[in-house]
Formats: structure tokens, C-alpha cells, sequence
């Protein structure tokens, strides 16, 4: 077989991959498939693989780590911002050059937030997206050269331009199919996460999702429902999920939290069903508040809670339950089946633990790079003392060493060890 | 101008020759306030004599002890051994601290509980627990500490009418120097009753062994001795753990650490003898962490101190009552209190200063209690400076057993005051009255009436 050239293997992997990021996924075969069904709305399909491909180019131009872009991290942004343009403006010169442009934009916030965000271990999911899509929608209103599709008003008209006859019979027949209304919103929900708003699109990512992962499949339904549930409960939004599909963040937020920045267990899928509410709390407000601008929400509420979580899960003094995904493979079950061979091999070695070399409270008197003696190769030392409630170390008349709280007490190995060397001939200083 | 004080002319003796080592003049430097509150001033609002507790004094003994124990050893437990003081604004403030309750008696068990002790962190020792006391005991799933068969045998009985498992230890008596040998109490180690009983339990299934406790006697003055019990007991402990593959959860080693008090006789003061809390705290830790157990077994330690952490945070502020030569030309003070309300002074020499400002002569005298009987006399022989009627005076180091053995003989006991960290005196017991005295009395009817 002839070897494929490096550069052809660089830009499928860069373009496929920003289709499965979109869905936490790296799976190949799942992401072609996502690519495939973002071309049942065509101008959709087109105009997110132009912004997919013209980031990735921009990407490389500018020297960015091929190593990132090849992951479709730089790019999934750009290719959603590249779908909603493509549903909402009609194809024309004027509007390729804002594809590009919103692109650029879009590239430049990612690339912000992920050298912000990769120190303090927070995901900036679809904030860029956001971001470029709000500057796009504004500035458009004020340039006559971008017109509003009309597409969607005259569905069957252009069903018929494109695909004749078979594809409008083939249409009707799918509108006769009896779903029942929950489930109907779950697929078109489904299929909104790359922009597409149908049953059929949504049928196909549902059983794509399913053969690429259970707990994912099973994840995007227990999502759906406790958001839809909810609601129902507090009668709020439905009527919205059925319209705009907002419900698309139910299921993002699922898929994030319940198997992909956490190992998925009971207590994640818990998580999960307590995360929705706040979701749908979250689309309430902030649908109030941009509505005043006219801008659309897309996946900010899901953006937002999935971010906050994972900042506070990550902050936490203590981990217990809810284990983080320490190293990702972009799959629940594998980061499952990682987390279970880590536990089996290591037990509770996944850190090694080292102890304080004592017992009972002592205090740290100067920590890293304490300034005081702290310095150079000694620099990530640290030293400790005991003090009583008056703040000394010492009882009166601290004049002897052994007036000092801390002298003479046990000190301990901070882990099982060897002993290398014994050293006990250096003298104490006296005070 | 302020009236001087007036002190009587004392006639004294020229002393020439060597000077001797340990001077003369330490004791009788003036004491005006404790914590900061004039004696003279308590005294006036809450009467004479009066106990007073510096609530400051009990917290920094407890930290200091508990911080020789912690930095030493990973799991430590103190038990506020409530004989030793139970009034229960102390009790609680050693709660405050962490600290359990250490009980001996089904009254003093009441009391923990009622002071909020949760019933599983309450130690139940002594030779005396009645079949009730037993059973609330193990209903409430406390520590029962056996002193004797007979006690085992009435819990073996308890348990199996019991749906809950009795948590029990035994008391173990050892030889670890310091004699008398107090085998008085519990199961003897070097004969092997203490095997026995342990044998007995385990076997029994109907009890849980929890815990080995010893108490090897009472102001000791040699740390080594709870080196040698520390191991003994922990020796104890692995050979359960041998036998029966079985972890003993805690070691309590039980009081008994001296205070600052000076003995009777005792020829160096106790301020200077008594042993630190650290130097208790290297003996017994160092026994257990090197008896050799698991790391992951090592056995809680449980300490019940009581004397050690509440001796010097105790004052007993009094009065002059008068002043006698006696027949053998040696002067006599009478003071207000006598050994009626400090029990200890029996033997203790216990520290007394003035609670006002003297000359520099000082003059050597017995002081005596109120009391119409012979024995009552708080010290022997004291130097101090000439006191007259109305003066005042400040005991130390008395929060350890006065407040729980007083005896309401011929008068009545005194109020107690906890001064707390603020300074703020708080009156924790009030002076007793004919009707606190009377109200458990029944005068049959026939004797209502006399005529004289
Ligand atoms: C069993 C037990 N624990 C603790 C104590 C408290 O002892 P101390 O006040 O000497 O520390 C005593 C007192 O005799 C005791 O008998």
C-alpha cells in the first residue's frame, strides 16, 4: 500500500476530530458520522467543513502546536460557529469573507482561553464558539451584504430543487412517523448539537452514539429526561425545548460531566440528573437577559455549569467519590476501564503518599521559595515548628533548646523506605 | 494619705552561719490577684473562703499535655477523670478541650451523661457498678473497664439478656517499680489473672474486648514507671493479637502523673519535681510505638490525668481569723479554712502567700483550720510574714480532689468562682445554706416538738 503523505493524514485527522470534539469523542468512525449527517442540511454541512478546514489552515500559517490542532482542539469551535452561518445567511461572496473573519475570531479566543485555561485544569468548551457567533449575528445586522437565509420558510420548495420528487415523498413519510412528543424532542435535540434540528439526523447521531459508547448513549437520555422532567415539574420551558432545541444542553452537559471529565459511576449519573435543573435554570435567565440583544444562547448555559462544576470538583481539599479523569481518553468507557486498572494496580497509590515527618500540629515556618533560606537549590524546602496559643515556640525561659516545644519530639519516615546512611554526629545549635 | 498597714513588732532570732541553699524568702511574696481579679475584691462579693478556678490556667495545662502527647504519637484520647474535680462548668470546659469522660461511680456516670458526654465516650472503671448501673452502661454502649470476676460474671449475665454486644476492658495491675503495688484493682499481669480474664472474655463471645487500662497509682514522680506499664500492657495486646487474631482498639494508661504540689516531707519542692508532661509522654509513647505492633494497628492511647491538668488552676482564697502564741512559744494562725474544705491538705505542704503587701520580716508559725477539732491544722509549719485578723490569703494549686472530697462538717462549704479567659469572674457553685444541707432530712412528727 502506498503511504499516505503526512500532511493528508494531518488535515483528516485535524477535520474529522473537530467532530468528534464536539461530542467529547475522539472515535473515529463516530466523527465521519458526524461529519455525514451535518450535510442533511447541505448549506449547514458546507459551510461548517469551509470553517473547519480555513481555521486549520490559519492554525498552521500561524505556527500554532500541529500536535493541538491535529486533536481538532484549535477547530470544533470555528466548525459550529461555520454551521449556525451556514443554516442562518445565504451563500455569497460577502459572506464567505465573514466566515473567515468570524473564523479567525473564533480562533483567536480559542487559543486564548486554552493557554489561559490549561494551567488551572478548567475546559473553555463552546465559549469561543459563543463569542465569534454573538460578534458574526451583530456586526451583520449593520452590513447589507449579509442577508438572512430563507430557507427553512419554503422547506418543501427546496427539498424539491434539491432531491425532486423522491426526497419531498421521502420527507412526508418521515413526518407520518408516530414518535411520541418526548422522544421526538430527544432526537431533534440530539441532532441540534451540530445544528440540524431533525429526527432523521437525530436518529442516525443517537445509534452512532450508542454503538460508539453505551454509557454515553445512555448518559445524553438520563440528561435529557431529568432536564426535561424538571420542566415539566416547575411547567416552565417546554414549549422552548420543542422549538429551539435547547435541550441540546442537557445532553452536552450529560456527556461532559457524567463520563468524560469525571469517571463515570452511579455518583456521576447522579450528578448528571442534578445538573440538568441548573442547566434549565440557567437557559431561563440567561435567555431573559440576551434576548433584550436578540442574541441566541446556543450552548452557553451547558458551557457555563459544565465549567463551574468541573472548577469546583477540581478545587476540592479532598477527593472523595466523583474521581477525575487524571488522564484523558476521550471515551467513557475507556476512561472507566483506565480508572479501574489504575485502582486494581495501584489501589490507593494512584499518588504516591508521602506523610508529614511527624505527628500531632506543627507549624510550617517557611515554605517554597520561602525567601529567607529558601533559595536556590534549597528552594523546596520547607521548615516546621510548634507553637502554643500565644504564638511561641517555645516555653519560658527558652533559653535551652530543650525549652523549645518542638526539640527532642519523634521525627518520622515520610514513607516506607531503605535506610541509606546515618548520620548522628552533627551537634545541636545552641540557642 | 492611705492608712499604712499595720504589723505587729516580731521579736526575731539572729541567725548567723552559712546561708543554707534554698533561701528564705520565696514563699510569702504577696499574691493580690488571681487572673486579674483583686482577692480582696472576691472575696468582698462572694464571701470568705472562696475556691477560685482560672478557666485560663486548665485550658493552657490541657494543651500543653495534649500537645506532649500528639507530637508523639498519632491517635491520643484524653478522659476527664471526674473524681477529681466534677463540678461541671470544670467538666465542661474539659470537654471544650476533647476531652471524654472517666467515671467511677453510677452518680458520676449520671453527671457526664447529663453534661452531654455522649454515652460511647464515656469510661466506666471502679470496683463498685451495681446491676443497674451496668445495664444503663451498655445500653448507652460506654466503656466498661472491669475491675474483678465478679464484675465479669455480672456482665456475661447482662449481656445475654442484652441485645447489644458490652464494650469492655479490663483493669490490669503490674509491677513497675513504684511500690506499693496498687493490685487493690483489676487483674494482676506478672501472675497471669490478667491472661485469665482476657482468656475468659474472648472465649465468652458475648463481649467485646476494646481496650486494656492500668492506673499504676497516683502522683508518681517516675516517668519510667509508665514506660514499664506501657509495654506491659502492649505486650498484652500482641499476644491477643497472636492468639486470637484480634485488635485491641486502645491502650489507657489511666492518671496519675504528679502535680506541682509538694508532699509532705517531700525534702525538694514540688514545683521543682514533679516531672513534665513531656517527660510522661516520651516514656509511654515511646514503649508503645516500639512494642512492635502493625502500623496500621497501633492502638489508640487513652490518658485519664486528673490531678496534673487541674491542680494549679485552683486557688483557695481565705481570711485571718486570729492569731495565738502557743504554750510552747511557737505562733498560731487561725484561718477561715481548715481541712473540712481542703481535704488535701492532709498531705500536701501547700503553697500559701499573703494577699497583701508586707515588710521584709517574716516569722514561723502553724496554721490551723475553724474547726473545734484537733486534726484540723493546714500546715505545720510555715514562714510567713506577721498576718492579723482580717487578712487576707491565697492557697495554690488546689483544683485537684478539694472540690470533690470537702466535707460539710461543722461549716458550711464555700462558693466556687471560674474566672474565664476575659477575666470575667462567673460564680460555677454557690456558698451552701442551712437548706441545701437540710433538704434530704426527715424529721420524723414525734420529734417536732420539745419543751426545754
Ligand atoms: C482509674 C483512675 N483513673 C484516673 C485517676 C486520676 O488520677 P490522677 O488525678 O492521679 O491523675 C484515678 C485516680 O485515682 C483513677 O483511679
Amino acid at each position: 500500500m502506498p503511504r499516505v503523505p503526512e500532511i493528508i493524514l494531518f488535515y483528516r485527522d485535524s477535520i474529522v476530530r473537530s467532530y468528534g470534539q464536539i461530542f467529547f469523542s475522539d472515535d473515529r468512525g463516530f466523527s465521519v458520522l458526524l461529519l455525514a449527517v451535518s450535510f442533511i442540511n447541505p448549506f449547514a454541512g458546507m459551510s461548517g467543513l469551509l470553517a473547519v478546514i480555513s481555521v486549520i489552515i490559519m492554525a498552521k500559517v500561524m505556527g500554532l502546536n500541529p500536535a493541538i490542532t491535529r486533536t481538532g482542539l484549535y477547530s470544533y469551535n470555528a466548525l459550529m460557529l461555520g454551521l449556525v452561518m451556514g443554516i442562518y445567511f445565504q451563500f455569497s461572496l460577502a459572506f464567505f469573507v465573514v466566515l473567515l473573519l468570524g473564523n479567525f475570531v473564533t480562533l483567536l479566543i480559542t487559543v486564548w482561553m486554552a493557554v489561559r485555561t490549561s494551567s488551572s485544569k478548567v475546559p473553555f468548551l463552546s465559549i469561543p464558539f459563543i463569542l465569534g457567533v454573538w460578534v458574526v449575528l451583530l456586526s451583520s445586522r449593520s452590513l447589507g451584504a449579509i442577508q438572512l437565509s430563507e430557507r427553512g420558510v419554503y422547506e418543501l420548495n427546496e427539498l424539491w430543487n434539491f432531491g425532486g420528487p423522491v426526497l419531498v415523498a421521502a420527507y412526508e413519510k418521515i413526518n407520518e412517523w408516530n414518535v411520541p412528543l418526548a422522544f421526538d424532542i430527544y432526537l431533534k435535540s440530539l441532532s441540534a448539537i451540530i445544528f440540524q434540528f431533525n429526527i432523521i439526523a437525530g436518529s442516525i447521531i443517537a445509534i452512532g452514539l450508542l454503538v460508539y459508547s453505551r454509557i454515553a448513549f445512555s448518559l445524553s437520555l438520563i440528561g435529557f429526561y431529568s432536564g426535561y422532567l424538571f420542566c415539566y415539574f416547575v411547567q416552565g420551558n417546554i414549549s422552548e425545548l420543542q422549538d429551539s432545541y435547547i435541550g441540546f444542553n442537557f445532553i452536552l452537559t450529560a456527556l461532559g460531566l457524567g463520563g468524560f471529565f469525571l469517571v463515570p459511576s452511579s455518583k456521576s449519573y447522579l450528578l448528571v440528573a442534578l445538573s440538568t435543573p441548573l442547566v434549565s435554570l440557567l437557559i431561563g435567565a440567561l435567555g431573559t437577559v440576551l434576548g433584550v440583544y436578540q442574541l441566541p444562547l446556543y450552548s452557553l448555559p451547558f458551557s457555563l455549569i459544565v465549567i463551574g462544576m468541573v472548577f469546583t470538583l477540581n478545587n476540592r481539599f479532598e477527593v472523595k467519590g466523583l474521581a477525575p479523569v487524571l488522564y484523558q481518553l476521550y471515551s467513557p468507557e475507556k476512561n472507566l476501564y483506565s480508572f479501574w486498572n489504575q485502582m486494581e494496580r495501584f489501589k490507593n497509590d494512584t499518588y504516591y503518599h508521602i506523610h508529614l515527618p511527624f505527628f500531632g500540629e506543627w507549624r510550617m515556618s517557611q515554605g517554597h521559595a520561602g525567601g529567607i533560606t529558601h533559595k536556590g537549590d534549597w528552594r523546596f524546602a520547607w521548615d516546621f515548628d510548634i507553637v502554643d496559643e500565644t504564638g511561641k515556640t517555645y516555653r519560658p525561659p527558652g533559653k535551652t533548646t530543650s525549652d523549645f516545644y518542638c526539640y527532642g519530639l519523634p521525627v518520622l519516615a515520610p514513607a516506607a523506605g531503605y535506610v541509606a546512611t546515618v548520620v548522628d554526629d552533627v551537634d545541636d545549635n545552641e540557642i | 494619705m492611705k492608712k499604712l498597714h499595720y504589723e505587729r513588732p516580731i521579736i526575731q532570732r539572729l541567725n548567723v552561719g552559712v546561708m543554707n541553699k534554698f533561701g528564705t524568702k520565696t514563699e510569702y511574696a504577696p499574691v493580690t490577684h488571681v487572673d486579674g481579679n483583686a482577692v480582696k475584691g472576691l472575696l468582698a462579693k462572694y464571701g470568705s473562703p472562696l475556691f477560685v478556678i482560672s478557666e485560663k490556667t486548665i485550658r493552657k495545662t490541657f494543651r500543653d499535655a495534649n500537645r506532649a502527647f500528639k507530637t508523639r504519637y498519632p491517635k491520643v484520647q484524653f478522659a476527664w477523670s471526674y473524681k477529681t474535680n466534677y463540678v461541671n462548668a470544670v467538666c465542661n470546659v474539659f470537654h471544650q478541650e476533647g476531652s471524654w469522660a472517666e467515671v467511677v461511680s453510677g452518680f458520676e456516670y449520671q453527671k457526664a451523661l447529663q453534661n452531654g458526654v455522649s454515652g460511647n465516650k464515656i469510661i466506666f472503671n471502679g470496683p463498685d457498678k451495681s446491676m443497674e448501673e451496668l445495664t444503663m452502661a451498655i445500653e448507652n454502649n460506654s466503656l466498661l473497664h472491669i475491675d474483678h470476676l465478679d464484675e465479669l460474671y455480672m456482665i456475661k449475665e447482662l449481656a445475654t439478656k442484652s441485645k447489644k454486644k458490652p464494650r469492655v476492658a479490663i483493669r490490669v495491675n503490674m509491677d513497675t517499680g513504684v511500690y506499693p503495688i496498687w493490685d487493690r484493682f483489676g487483674f494482676n499481669y506478672e501472675n497471669g489473672q490478667a491472661w485469665d480474664a482476657i482468656n475468659k472474655i474472648i472465649l465468652n463471645d458475648q463481649m467485646e474486648l476494646v481496650g486494656l487500662h492500668c492506673h499504676i497509682g497516683t502522683f508518681m514522680l517516675a516517668p519510667s514507671a509508665y514506660g514499664l506499664a506501657a509495654s506491659k500492657l502492649s505486650d498484652l495486646a500482641l499476644s491477643i493479637k497472636k492468639k486470637f487474631k484480634k485488635s485491641i482498639q486502645y491502650i489507657d494508661m489511666g492518671g496519675g502523673f504528679a502535680s506541682r504540689n509538694t508532699l509532705k516531707g517531700s525534702y525538694l519542692q514540688g514545683m521543682d519535681l514533679a516531672p513534665s508532661f513531656d517527660s510522661f509522654a516520651e516514656e509511654i509513647t515511646t514503649a508503645i510505638l516500639n512494642a512492635g505492633f502493625a502500623k496500621d494497628e497501633l492502638p489508640m492511647l487513652v490518658l485519664e490525668t486528673g490531678r496534673a491538668l487541674i491542680d494549679d488552676a485552683g486557688f483557695l482564697l481565705g481570711s485571718v481569723i486570729s492569731n495565738k502564741r502557743l504554750s510552747d512559744g511557737r505562733r498560731a494562725t487561725i484561718l477561715d479554712f481548715g481541712v473540712n474544705i481542703l481535704f488535701t491538705s492532709f498531705w500536701y505542704d501547700h503553697k500559701i502567700s499573703p494577699a497583701q503587701e508586707f515588710s521584709q520580716y517574716s516569722e514561723d508559725s502553724v496554721l490551723y483550720g475553724p474547726l473545734c477539732m484537733n486534726i484540723d491544722v493546714v500546715r505545720e509549719n510555715i514562714t510567713l510574714p506577721p498576718l492579723k485578723r482580717d487578712d487576707q490569703v491565697v492557697v495554690h494549686s488546689v483544683g485537684a480532689y478539694n472540690m470533690t472530697q470537702w466535707m460539710q462538717f461543722i461549716s458550711l462549704r464555700p462558693a466556687i468562682v471560674m474566672i474565664d479567659k476575659n477575666d470575667k469572674p462567673h460564680l460555677i457553685r454557690k456558698r451552701e445554706t442551712l437548706k441545701s444541707i437540710e433538704t434530704e432530712e426527715v424529721l420524723p412528727a414525734y420529734l417536732k416538738d420539745f419543751k426545754l
